[in-house]
């Protein structure tokens, strides 16, 4: 495709390898959910058909590897990079093992010309690799991990719950996806650190964010900015009509939420996404108007605030879709997460007893506490400046914590099912 | 300092940290778990006799643990059961105690019940969760084998019985911990009957529990445990006596709508016969059929039920020895 003079020749071969991982995908992951769905649509007319289902097993982190191997000849058809030769170096890029199975999804411009490097041992960028990796161990293991018996309890019976469980397994699980995915991300990264090489940044302390548009800049970075280079951007982005740039918005989110899974769950949590985004859009006049006439411009810190929980809640709202089993169930859930609220949570059986959730709570405390340290100094500007018994403190009480309050039971991460 | 010199001096710190919580865990949280207290409790038992000998041993899971009190039963008597024991555990605990050849056991009352080979709760991922207390005369080798886990996660947890939980250390310093009493090996804290309006849902629940689809009803190395306990008390001329544990009604009738019962048992007993020559079996299955009062779940007895149980246990048992 690079050495081809004639446009049609590049976009033949282009099409061809999009098609190739696509085809894959689409074969591995969405036949029998296409499949299934045409099924179901057709009984809706009393049309009874036997769709062909595959029995294959999903190969992990599929989702991620195609999209890295596509953007790589999508950047090769745009003349970005030069094609890599070397069989063995373009294999590393799609299956380099830090970050093959969850991310971040890497550009072939920035990973690519990293293994052409000849790579030296620096004791300073192994240190900050293996801490990086430690952070992310205890995002897994202590919060994650401990979550998932709450969230997995409550969400797995939904029918048994109403109000404040329901409530507090969604919060939950709002922690447990972060801590979960970006705990891999930390792990991925800093191992590929401690091997010389930097991937590129894959959260942002999400829950920070003042609006959904902010969210999707610190949430997957590697899977937005991917669908904002290579699907939102071709589709022509906000230089087109309102209408247009509207449905374009709509359209990558409706994808970005097929990418997770081949469940209508997941479909409708990327729409969702995607009509918050376009009412925010949409609002942003009216919002700013009613924020100066009441006055909120002028305390800034508690407009930040309230803009904070209001995006934190519709974040929320979407992860319902996102975790449960079934639409159903789901449905269930915004029914009954305000019917029936009572405080006693001691007649309620969540799944754990309360010193776990000390552990839980008192984790995430410590996790917003460094979070809120990244997010004005930065952690390694904080801790790089005190003196060394402070500092090995701080990292022998990660790993004991780590090991005290892990939950070793082989929980996989959520992110590898895609 | 060279970046060598600084390592090595992390680790050492750092292992001489986890060394230290891993001794403060063994000795101080260790033995507050239920199986450490009943051992102590069977030890103290056995040197308070001049000749130790114990006439009835019990062996099973939460049901016996929590139904049978040695308080009722005359003779010595020591309830070895505990919640989720399997066969393979039963074996090795048992062998481990007939090994003290001071100690003469002259019955041992087995539980026998529909869901006691069943896959989906004994199976190996189940097997030996108070792993520390098992590794003190349970090969290393042989738990990760059992358990399909790999031999360094089965080493690491044998030897740093603190690893992931360190949620005892706080339920011990804010008093959340399950000190349970028991009497020579019974606990039973519950007092109170389930008050649940649909005892047949509660029923189909507790079946879907422990005969999911797709599970064996008799797991295979499970069984070949039970029978290599058998082989245990014959060698040490310990009779066995089978029990079938009551249930209440709903369940029993949710199992026998989808289990066959006598085809289970049957096949079970064929085993038995040849291996041994001489048993008994108590079944007591449908004992508290009317009595749902006794039940704190479909399958679990509360305190007052427990009493009146191990009194009618305690008068079969004389009555064998009478026949005797």
């Amino acid at each position: 495709m690079s050495e081809s003079q004639n446009q049609k020749t590049k976009t033949a071969f282009l099409i061809l390898s999009l098609l190739s991982n696509l085809g894959l995908l689409f074969a591995f992951k969405y036949f029998n959910f296409f499949s299934g769905s045409v099924r179901e649509i057709l009984s809706l007319f009393s049309i009874p058909l036997s769709p062909l289902t595959l029995k294959v097993l999903l190969p992990v982190g599929i989702s991620f590897y195609a999209f890295q191997s596509m953007s790589y000849t999508i950047d090769v058809y745009r003349g970005k990079i030069n094609a890599q030769r070397h069989l063995g170096i373009f294999a590393l890029y799609i299956s380099f093992f830090p970050q093959l199975v969850a991310g971040p999804i890497e550009r072939a411009t920035n990973l690519l010309p990293q293994f052409l490097k000849k790579q030296y041992f620096d004791y300073g960028r192994v240190i900050n690799g293996a801490k990086l990796m430690a952070w992310g161990f205890f995002k897994k293991v202590v919060i994650a991990d401990n979550l998932a018996v709450v969230v997995n309890t409550i969400y797995n019976n939904v029918g048994d719950y109403t109000g404040i469980p329901l409530i507090l397994a969604t919060v939950f699980f709002a922690f447990q996806i972060y801590c979960d995915f970006s705990g891999y991300s930390d792990i991925a990264i800093g191992s590929a650190k401690i091997m010389g090489i930097s991937l590129m940044d894959n959260f942002k302390r999400p829950y920070y964010s003042r609006s959904i548009s902010e969210f999707w800049t610190r949430w997957h970075i590697s899977l937005s900015s991917w669908f904002r280079d290579y699907l939102y951007i071709p589709l022509g982005g906000n230089r087109v009509s309102v209408p247009r740039w509207l449905l374009n918005l709509l359209v990558v989110f409706i994808i970005s939420g097929l990418w997770h899974g081949a469940s209508w769950t997941f479909v409708i949590w990327g729409a969702l996404n995607g009509i918050y985004l376009i009412i925010e859009k949409l609002t942003k006049n009216l919002r700013d108007n009613m924020a100066e006439r009441v006055g909120l411009n002028r305390v800034p810190k508690l407009y930040a605030l309230i803009e904070i929980a209001i995006t934190f809640i519709l974040i929320n709202l979407g992860w319902i879709f996102f975790r449960s089993n079934s639409i159903s169930d789901a449905f269930y859930i915004l029914k009954h997460l305000f019917s029936n609220i009572s405080l006693d949570l001691s007649k309620i059986s969540i799944g754990t007893g309360w010193s776990s959730l000390i552990i839980i709570l008192s984790s995430i405390i410590l996790m917003e506490i460094v979070h809120i340290i990244q997010e004005n100094i930065g952690m390694r500007h904080f801790i790089s400046n005190r003196p060394l018994l402070v500092r090995w403190s701080a990292y022998i009480l990660i790993i004991i914590l780590i090991l005290l309050f892990g939950a070793f039971n082989g929980t996989a991460f959520i992110y590898f099912q895609f | 300092m060279t970046f060598v010199k600084k390592i090595i001096i992390f680790l050492s710190i750092l292992l001489v940290v986890i060394t230290f919580i891993n001794i403060a865990y063994i000795k101080f949280i260790q033995p507050q778990k239920i199986v450490e207290r009943r051992w102590v409790s069977y030890k103290n038992l056995i040197t308070s006799m001049e000749e130790p000998a114990i006439d009835f041993i019990f062996f099973g899971d939460s049901h016996i643990e929590g139904g049978i009190n040695p308080l009722y039963i005359d003779g010595n008597s020591f309830n070895f059961a505990i919640g989720g024991e399997s066969y393979t555990e039963t074996y090795y605990l048992l062998k481990r105690l007939v090994e003290d050849n001071n100690v003469k056991f002259n019955n041992i009352i087995l539980q026998l019940d529909l869901h006691t080979f069943s896959e989906s709760v004994r199976g190996g991922k189940f097997l030996f969760d108070q792993i520390y207390f098992y590794s003190k005369f349970v090969d290393i080798k042989k738990m990760a084998e059992l358990k399909g886990e790999s031999l360094v996660s089965v080493f690491l947890r044998t030897k740093f019985p603190f690893l992931g939980n360190g949620k005892h250390f706080l339920d011990s310093i804010l008093k959340l911990d399950d000190l349970t009493s028991m009497y020579l090996g019974w606990s039973n804290h519950h007092k109170t009957a389930y008050h649940i309006d649909n005892r047949q849902e509660a029923a189909a629940e507790a079946f879907e529990h422990y005969f999911p689809k797709d599970s064996a009803i008799i797991d295979k190395d499970t069984f070949e445990y039970f029978l290599d306990t058998l082989e245990l008390t014959k060698e040490n001329n310990i009779n066995v006596i089978f029990l079938k544990y009551p249930i209440s009604k709903e369940y029993y009738l949710e199992i026998d709508k989808n289990v066959d019962i006598n085809n289970y048992y049957n096949d079970i007993f064929t085993e038995v016969n040849k291996v041994l020559d001489d048993y008994v079996v108590l079944d007591l299955h449908d004992y508290f059929f009317d009595k749902g009062e006794y039940y704190y779940d479909p399958e679990h007895l509360i305190v007052d039920g427990a009493e009146i149980l191990s009194k009618k246990i305690n008068e079969e048992l004389q009555k064998l020895n009478k026949e005797n």
